[in-house]
């Protein structure tokens, strides 16, 4: 389980790493709709982060149990 | 009381406050060289968080970043792209590396490689390509910092003063107080560059266009182009789709294995400190959203401002505001410029003396000595550098382009070290070695660069081939000496 948790969220964080680049962004890139009075393609940026830091959080919290402590 | 006076008391102020908190810290951690360098390992969370975030925000964001937004538009957001990933490997390697480096009392990059490869000779690659970014960036956080006591004062007080007495302060307290002292100081810049971000951040654009909504529809309005990536290059041309992308994939794999990062691995209380450090960096990258508002507010408000960096200062010194509030900038800046370059200025001395001089030349040192000798490194690395701020006329953008590229050839050697059984001394150092050269070739003869690809990517494919085919055309390592490592 910890194995199969370790591997998709290392598998969902190089899909991450490609949607910041070409050809992913530029699917996203465009100015309005505006969000939070910003433009699309930099709330699209900054979800990047967002989604980063949430994937790695719930990560950490529920599924990573591979060391608390160290040996 | 004439204002540019105010400003400068407040400025004044907050050195001495930065000083008194790197003094207080001293004393904390034991005298010998892991006490100086890796704090005894000790540091909780909210520290690690700090020195972690701190080290990032320098003076090329706090200037730089809203230069590039002013002038290069959505060229910037390659910065939050490789921001949000950027630290994320640290979070599955950096436990081996924490582990590795309690057991065996490293407290260097290159001294997890030496031991790991059992080699002499990839330790100073290490301490050199960790040299050639450092000074540059050390000498650029310096300029900055010049910079600001320059604005000011109105050109009373000349930059090379503003530089040596920022930096004169940062000497003193990470001379005296090492690794404890770098980390209490960021901590507290911490805090100060990210309310004054967030204050300036969303004031500037009210003020100027009545909020963000206003002023990026009128951004849309006139300059569509800066609004979508890839943004404009640094001439105002368009940028490309390969040298945004490119950026963003080296920076991304040049960030956690950034010697002065790496380092602060070895610094954190426990496993589970460093992994909620690494979790909660990317809240850090959020502060930079403000920072970009700071200049794209200043795109239509304040045309043809040059050089770009200097749309910051000029917003804050020709908006009438209250010179407390101009001082604060200022000190926010020096904040910025500071928390790098002490982080900076303390790695790199460690990486001198344990990973060139002790191991070319004086393996037998005692550890008083060593510790002595790393501080007498930060005096001079700090004097090297302020040396290249003021009085040379040296370029060192190219030498600060090749860093980055280089930087990032270290990542696959972190992670050959840890997970790779079959890697081998020769396949690691030849991979650094090629990656290395490619890099440089490709930034001295810019045709070769091929849509626009950073040069770094080109080095990294090189590296890897290299390492894999000479790993497998040398024998293998020890499996017991292996396993230490990889099952660490």
């Amino acid at each position: 389980m910890q194995r199969y948790a370790t591997r998709l969220v290392i598998l969902s964080f190089v899909v991450q790493f490609l949607a910041a680049m070409w050809p992913v962004y530029p699917v996203f890139n465009r100015i309005r709709p505006f969000v939070f009075g910003i433009p699309f393609s930099f709330f699209y940026a900054t979800s990047l982060m967002a989604l980063s830091f949430v994937t790695l959080l719930a990560f950490h919290l529920w599924w990573d149990r591979s060391d608390d402590e160290p040996r | 009381m004439e204002s540019w006076v105010i400003v400068l008391l407040v400025t004044v102020g907050y050195l001495v406050l930065s000083l008194a908190v790197g003094l207080a810290s001293a004393g904390k951690a034991s005298a010998g060289s892991e006490g100086y360098v890796a704090g005894d390992r000790t540091f909780g969370f909210l520290v690690m968080y700090f020195v972690m975030g701190a080290s990032v925000f320098s003076a090329f964001t706090f200037l730089g970043g809203p230069g590039w937004a002013y002038s290069r538009g959505a060229a910037a957001f390659y910065l939050l792209g490789f921001l949000s990933i950027g630290l994320v490997p640290t979070y599955f390697f950096g436990p081996r590396v924490a582990r590795l480096g309690r057991k065996f009392g490293y407290v260097t990059q290159a001294q997890l490689f030496a031991h790991r490869y059992e080699s002499r000779y990839i330790p100073p690659v290490l301490a050199l390509i960790s040299l050639v970014a450092f000074v540059p960036y050390l000498t650029l956080q310096m300029e900055g910092a010049g910079y600001v006591f320059s604005v000011l004062t109105e050109g009373r007080m000349p930059e090379w003063a503003g530089a040596g007495v920022t930096y004169g302060v940062v000497l003193i307290y990470v001379f005296r107080s090492g690794v404890i002292g770098v980390a209490w100081t960021n901590t507290f810049q911490g805090v100060l560059m990210m309310a004054l971000a967030w204050g300036l951040g969303l004031y500037l654009p009210y003020r100027l266009h009545g909020g963000i909504g206003p002023m990026f529809a009128r951004l849309a309005d006139t300059v569509p182009a800066m609004l979508t990536v890839p943004g404009l290059d640094a001439a105002g041309d368009p940028w490309t789709w390969g040298a945004y992308s490119s950026s963003v994939a080296v920076s991304a794999f040049g960030f956690s294995v950034w010697p002065h990062y790496f380092m602060k691995i070895y610094t954190a209380r426990s496993i589970r400190t460093l992994k909620q450090t690494v979790v909660f960096f990317p809240t850090f990258g959020f502060f930079l959203l403000p920072i970009m508002f700071i200049g794209f507010s200043g795109v239509l408000a304040f045309p043809d401002v040059t050089p770009a960096d200097t749309i910051l200062p000029t917003i804050v010194t020709s908006m009438d505001l209250p010179p407390l509030v101009v001082g604060l900038f200022c000190a926010g800046a020096l904040a910025a410029s500071m928390s790098s370059g002490d982080a900076i200025v303390h790695a790199a001395s460690a990486v001198v003396v344990k990973d060139f001089y002790k191991v070319l030349v004086r393996p037998d040192i005692d550890d008083r000595r060593e510790t002595w000798l790393i501080k007498v490194m930060v005096v001079v690395i700090g004097a090297v550098a302020y040396y290249f701020a003021i009085y040379s006329e040296l370029s060192l953008v190219l030498l600060l382009l090749l860093s980055y590229g280089a930087l990032a050839q270290i990542f696959p050697a972190v992670l050959a070290a840890l997970y790779w059984r079959r890697s081998t001394p020769a396949g690691v150092l030849g991979g650094l070695l090629a990656g290395c050269l490619v890099t440089l070739v490709w930034n001295l003869f810019p045709a070769l660069q091929w849509l626009d690809i950073h040069p770094g990517i080109w080095g990294l494919a090189v590296n890897v081939t290299v390492m894999v085919v000479m790993s497998f055309a040398t024998p293998p390592m020890s499996e017991e000496h292996v396993g230490t490592f990889v099952n660490a």
